[in-house]
């Protein structure tokens, strides 16, 4: 009989290598210092209530677009995931493709803001901010970029506004919310949303960390941090996973009656496809999105199926609708390498063709 | 240059450990056929012990987490490739091979039953279990001997002054047995899925074993069961049994839990202190309020706009020479005021309709 590979002392040498590989990062962890929240300058423009509006500065004096760019980012964690590290940071290359960056930081609501909801956040702030940067540049419409859930809040802004918004971006959007392959969808379904809501008010963003970890349990929690320790000995390494840990842990709880409409307008009704959407005052039909599209999605994004993002293609009544197809995940698409030299420069130049 | 302190226990560390791997190794050669324990996780947790205190609150928690899970890696790599170790040695006949196989994942069954592995039980356990054992120790023991004596007193109704406290008592009662079957239920899927895990590990296991492709590494191991486990997940959370137990298991949580803040405001109101519910009121009121101002100030800053715009245009326009009598026709009247353009202020945009039912305040019309 052939003899078994992992021999005794082939075991021993792989808990060796390990054990080092832990003294060795206890010391580089000791020293890594405090973890940053993005790398890019940036000024607060606008405040209200939790939320600020921040403007980016850039190295060319005058960006080469005049129409400026306002991102929306998810209320679902933060979004300085967008400007991770300063070799990882989508505004960094929007910033380097010309284009003048917005970006809106939601804040941490607490209990005092359970009843904001989507109104609020969709005609309510989205639509101030839009109102104070046009009213800067002396615009009637600037360009905007919406990721994850910030891209569904971007489609029934544009939806609704379209005089406001000259070209619009999505990445990695959810639009069909029960393709087969989504699993958050699935799991919703039985859910009872408005006792939840009724019961806790606030979405703990714990309770929503939890849940992401559960799409790969194994994974996520186990498998990663073995990974870490082969890492341990690299600083720059050590500190670029630990930006990432802070970043995936570090989420805001959910104003309770934003989650109660999000959850049953999109998660459980599907609304953008079934129809009958309606936020505040405003029935939203995506046909009524006339302007320019571009869809960002990542093939292998297990939160957002592509398949969820590519739907919007049939729904938009704009004849200018681009895809651009990204092999990666739902956040390499902002952190890897590969991302960041494709992703800002072609979403900046698509932007400045349509300036 | 002074060595610091916690570099000194790293290096002494290291040689202990490397004398303490050469002296397993030697009783792991002499003794054929058992299955050593892996001392090196008890050397680990006492190196940790030793160390910890010199480092940062937010290191602690990380290397915790490292520590546990490099042990359980370690340990259930470890045994199973001790049995495999083991049968490839018997001298048995195949079923004496196999049986030592199939014992080595029943092991690895039990242990995931028992939650003792770490992801994916820990932490719906903790959720479901917080959440459950701090309300219900928290209950008065009468509640405890209302559970206790069964669904009869559960169901009596209430009488007296305290009918209406009873009642939300005994139904308190009732929730937190709900929540505690459909937590159970719950529990059961998610073992049902570390069992199919383990099954398609066994498999995999022997089709490798087949094609003579053995593991290199107990990395190599973990990696393949960790590869199982995600596949069968991936498939049973989709499933409708998964998420009937995962919605039961939800609502009966958030249903428990309102009716415990329930009683939590009926306790407060009798003190005198501001409950939950006169809160949400008044923050509720206040919200509506927050959007009637904004509505109000957008519909001023247009007014201001139009105004502008007419007192711009007006002083634009050349003065007429005067007449006697100055007839007043439709052509003299001061010019409609321009209403600003729908790109930019209106609130009511040429595409989406606004529902004429929910508006709350009239509409400027110039």
């Amino acid at each position: 009989m052939e003899a078994f590979s992992i021999t005794p002392e082939k075991a021993a040498e792989e808990i060796q290598q390990f054990n080092e590989n832990l003294a060795k990062g206890l010391r580089n962890l000791t020293e890594v210092g405090e973890i940053e929240s993005g790398v890019s300058p940036k000024e607060a423009v606008y405040k209200e209530d939790k939320l600020v509006l921040y403007r980016y500065k850039s190295n060319r004096k005058k960006a080469a677009n005049p129409t400026p760019l306002l991102i929306v980012y998810a209320l679902v964690n933060r979004p300085y995931m967008t400007d991770i590290q300063e070799d990882r940071s989508t505004v960094k290359g929007l910033l380097e493709a010309g284009q003048d960056v917005y970006l809106i930081d939601w804040g941490y609501p607490d209990q005092a803001d359970k009843f904001l909801n989507l109104d609020d956040y969709i005609n309510g702030y989205i639509d101030r901010c839009v109102n104070f940067i046009c009213k800067q540049h002396d615009l009637e419409k600037i360009n905007l970029l919406g990721i994850c859930q910030g891209g569904t809040f971007s489609l029934c802004y544009s939806a609704i506004h379209p005089d406001k918004v000259a070209n619009l971006v999505t990445m990695v959007t959810p639009v069909d919310f029960k393709t087969p392959d989504n699993m958050l969808s699935r799991w919703l379904q039985n859910v009872d949303v408005d006792q939840m809501v009724d019961a806790m008010g606030n979405l703990s963003g714990d309770h929503l960390n939890q849940t992401f970890l559960s799409l790969k349990p194994m994974r996520l929690s186990g498998q990663k941090y073995l990974d870490m320790v082969n890492i341990l000995a690299n600083e720059k390494q050590v500190k670029n996973f630990m930006r990432m840990e802070k970043w995936i842990f570090d989420s805001p709880d959910q104003a309770g009656e934003a989650y109660r409409e999000f959850s049953k307008n999109f998660f459980q009704q599907n609304r953008f496809i079934e129809g009958d959407l309606t936020i505040g005052d405003y029935e939203v039909e995506l046909k009524n999105i006339s302007m320019p599209v571009l869809n960002v999605y990542a093939t292998l994004d297990h939160l957002v199926p592509p398949d969820a993002s590519k739907a919007l293609k049939k729904l938009v009544g704009t004849k200018d609708y681009e895809e651009i197809e990204f092999p990666g995940g739902h956040i390499g698409i902002y952190v890897s390498g590969r991302a960041k030299k494709e992703i800002p420069p072609a979403i900046g130049a698509w932007l400045s063709a349509r300036n | 240059m002074q060595t610091p302190p916690l570099s000194a226990l790293f290096d002494q560390w290291q040689h202990y450990q490397k004398a303490y791997m050469n002296t397993w190794q030697t009783m792991q050669g002499s003794l054929p056929g058992q299955q050593p324990n892996n001392p090196w996780g008890t050397a680990l947790d006492n190196w940790w012990q030793s160390v910890s205190a010199q480092t940062t609150p937010q290191t602690q928690d990380l290397y915790s987490i490292l520590v546990q899970q490099g042990k359980s890696f370690f340990d259930m790599a470890g045994n199973i490739n001790g049995s495999f170790n083991d049968a490839f040695n018997a001298t048995g006949n195949a079923s004496e091979w196999e049986d030592i196989i199939n014992q080595s994942f029943d092991g690895l069954r039990d242990t995931l039953a028992s939650g003792s592995s770490s992801v994916p039980m820990d932490f719906w356990k903790n959720m479901v279990g917080e959440q459950f054992h701090s309300s219900t120790n928290a209950m008065p023991d009468f509640l405890n001997y209302m559970k206790s004596s069964g669904e009869q007193i559960l169901n009596a109704p209430g009488v007296g002054q305290n009918r209406e406290q009873q009642q939300k008592m005994q139904n308190l009662v009732i929730l937190a047995g709900k929540f505690q079957e459909a937590s159970g239920e719950y529990m059961q899927v998610q073992n049902k899925i570390s069992n199919l895990s383990v099954d398609m590990l066994q498999k995999r296991v022997g089709e490798m074993f087949e094609n003579k492709e053995y593991p290199e590494s107990y990395r190599a191991i973990y990696d393949l069961w960790v590869d199982c486990y995600e596949d069968v997940y991936a498939e049973a959370v989709m499933e409708p049994e998964y998420n009937t137990a995962y919605g039961n298991m939800v609502n009966s949580m958030t249903a428990f839990t309102k009716a415990q803040r329930e009683m939590q405001d009926d306790t407060l109101e009798t003190l005198g202190i501001p409950t939950r519910r006169e809160v949400d009121t008044l923050l509720k009121r206040f919200q509506e309020e927050r959007r009637e101002k904004h509505k109000m100030r957008a519909e001023i800053d247009e007014l201001k706009q139009q105004v502008n715009q007419l007192i711009e245009s007006q002083s634009k326009t050349p003065a007429k020479k005067s007449t006697p009598v100055a007839k007043t026709t439709a052509s003299s009247k001061p010019k409609k005021a321009v209403t600003a353009s729908t790109t930019t202020r209106r609130k009511t945009s040429t595409a989406a309709k606004p529902k004429t039912t929910k508006s709350k305040s009239p509409k400027s019309t110039s």
